[in-house]
């Protein structure tokens, strides 16, 4: 079924340019804040319909006036901002004036004609009053949106771990007395367990800005624990985790749960677009590039990522994934965290269709700490 | 040795504020004359010989003192006598004018002082001021 166009949807779809003036006097008569331009000569050449009540109107007497035969505060500050204007002052300039009982702020702008001479000037009035409340709305919106920020990534680092843990101990269950998966998947058990723990942590320690614990870890230890915590999602959905480490004793200097977290989140993304699909497969390389960059590629023959989306894929807040799967946090979390780590992501497309998901970090060699 | 006197002219046409701030600057400065527009003050200078010029910039109009001020110092005969505008417009519109004097030329006075400031702080600002040009 086709869905029904959202508000915004209809807002684009007749967002069209201006054509005609009619239509330009029509949207500036709907502006809350009063409009006034100033020709060369310093008449009245239009007034909207806020500047028409703030002026006492009509629009008729105040049109073709010249600013100094108004009376009030309006007048003076207009005919010194345009004096200044004219006078090499850049513009805009602000200022401020009462008119009927409202106290405004008030912004002039030059125009100029084609040769560079003064054209006129621009008048914007606004009620201080309804500016201060809308900075109070949007303030209010921030910190909503810092909240749900906050909530939604807590949400994200505790579900990822969980779906690990549950199929863990799904196997455990649906092996009773086989020591051999026991002694598999409890390790796997204790590790999500320890994950969710750091994160919880995290958000405990969020207002201080805590350190990242960060020590010389070998990123082959961590990309396989990482592979092995995914593998029972991947066999459920008949997908083949295939892994090449080229530098096996390559070490960085890391928080080792933050990588893992970063490694996993990319795995469960290349599983996500495996979804349906009995031939999915993900090639993970760790090679080192000039013996200084250690070098991760994450590669899937899923859907892929198009060109035009890509550029977004790390910013918050963006998914792909359909309402409610994604909360368009983990890429951007993943992000920042390897920002922290000196290193790089980022995603190309892979030739035959998919994605390449590809993390640098900087080697950690004895001796040279670089944090 | 017996102090400088200087003349100063006040340009301003609201009699309250120069009631107020002359006994201040006579008691410091020296002799200290009035105009309340554009055209007394003219009429002043051709006469007598000023030292600085204390200058609103809403005359007539709102913005007569600045144009006053770039025609006075456009004109080789007065171009040297120092000039302070000494206005309430940027404490009553924040237009931010008093940064901007200089600023491509906008203003070529010397010195912008609000109104609000303390008699006795005006005095002893100009009279540095006059020290230091001689």
């Amino acid at each position: 079924m086709k869905k029904a166009k959202t508000h915004s949807q209809h807002r684009q779809a007749s967002m069209s340019p201006v054509k005609d003036k009619s239509e330009l006097v029509s949207l500036l008569d709907h502006c809350r804040h009063g409009v006034v331009l100033l020709d060369a000569e310093d008449r009245l050449a239009y007034v909207n319909s806020r500047a028409v009540e703030l002026l006492d109107g009509p629009a008729d007497k105040l049109l073709g006036q010249t600013i100094r035969k108004l009376s009030g505060d309006f007048s003076a500050v207009t005919i010194l901002a345009i004096d200044a204007l004219r006078n090499g002052i850049e513009s805009p300039l602000t200022g401020r004036c009462n008119l009927q009982n409202a106290k405004l702020s008030v912004h002039f702008s030059r125009s100029i004609d084609g040769s560079g001479n003064y054209a006129g000037t621009a008048v914007l009035l606004e009620d201080q009053e309804q500016q201060g409340d809308s900075c109070g709305h949007m303030i209010r919106a921030e910190k909503m949106a810092i909240l749900g920020e906050l909530a939604a990534a807590v949400a994200h680092e505790i579900n990822n771990p969980l779906g690990g843990i549950m199929e863990s101990v799904r196997i455990i269950r649906d092996n009773p007395g086989n020591w051999e998966k026991i002694n598999r998947f409890l390790p796997l058990i204790m590790q999500g367990l320890e994950r969710i723990q750091s994160s919880v942590q995290r958000v405990l320690t969020f207002g201080q800005r805590a350190p990242a614990k960060r020590q010389s870890v070998r990123l082959a230890d961590v990309v396989f624990q990482s592979i092995e915590f995914l593998r029972p999602r991947a066999r459920l959905q008949q997908a083949r985790i295939n892994s090449s480490i080229e530098a096996p004793d390559v070490r960085v200097y890391a928080d080792s749960h933050a990588i893992s977290q970063t490694i996993i989140n990319l795995l469960n993304n290349a599983l996500d677009s495996l979804v349906g699909r009995r031939d999915g497969q993900i090639d993970l390389t760790m090679t080192l590039d000039n013996d200084q960059t250690v070098v991760l590629n994450i590669a899937d023959n899923g859907c892929g990522v198009p060109g035009h989306l890509r550029e977004k894929i790390f910013d918050p807040f963006f998914t792909t994934k359909s309402d409610g799967k994604g909360t368009g946090l983990g890429l951007s979390i993943s992000a920042n965290m390897i920002a922290e780590h000196r290193g790089t992501i980022s995603l190309n497309p892979r030739p035959g269709g998919g994605s390449i998901f590809t993390v640098t970090l900087p080697r950690y060699e004895s001796g040279k700490e670089n944090k | 040795m017996a102090r400088r006197q200087w003349r100063i002219l006040i340009v301003d046409k609201d009699t309250d504020y120069v009631v107020s701030l002359k006994p201040f600057l006579e008691a410091k400065l020296g002799r200290v004359l009035w105009a309340k527009s554009e055209r007394q003050a003219q009429a002043i200078l051709d006469k007598e010989e000023i030292d600085l010029i204390l200058l609103e910039i809403m005359l007539a109009e709102p913005d007569g003192g600045l144009r006053w001020c770039r025609n006075l110092k456009a004109d080789g005969r007065f171009d040297s006598v120092p000039v302070f505008l000494l206005s309430c417009v940027d404490e009553r519109f924040s237009l931010g004018l008093k940064n901007k004097l200089g600023e491509n030329g906008y203003c070529p006075a010397e010195g912008f002082l609000d109104k609000s400031t303390q008699p006795a702080e005006i005095v002893t600002h100009l009279e540095k001021f006059l020290r230091s040009h001689g």
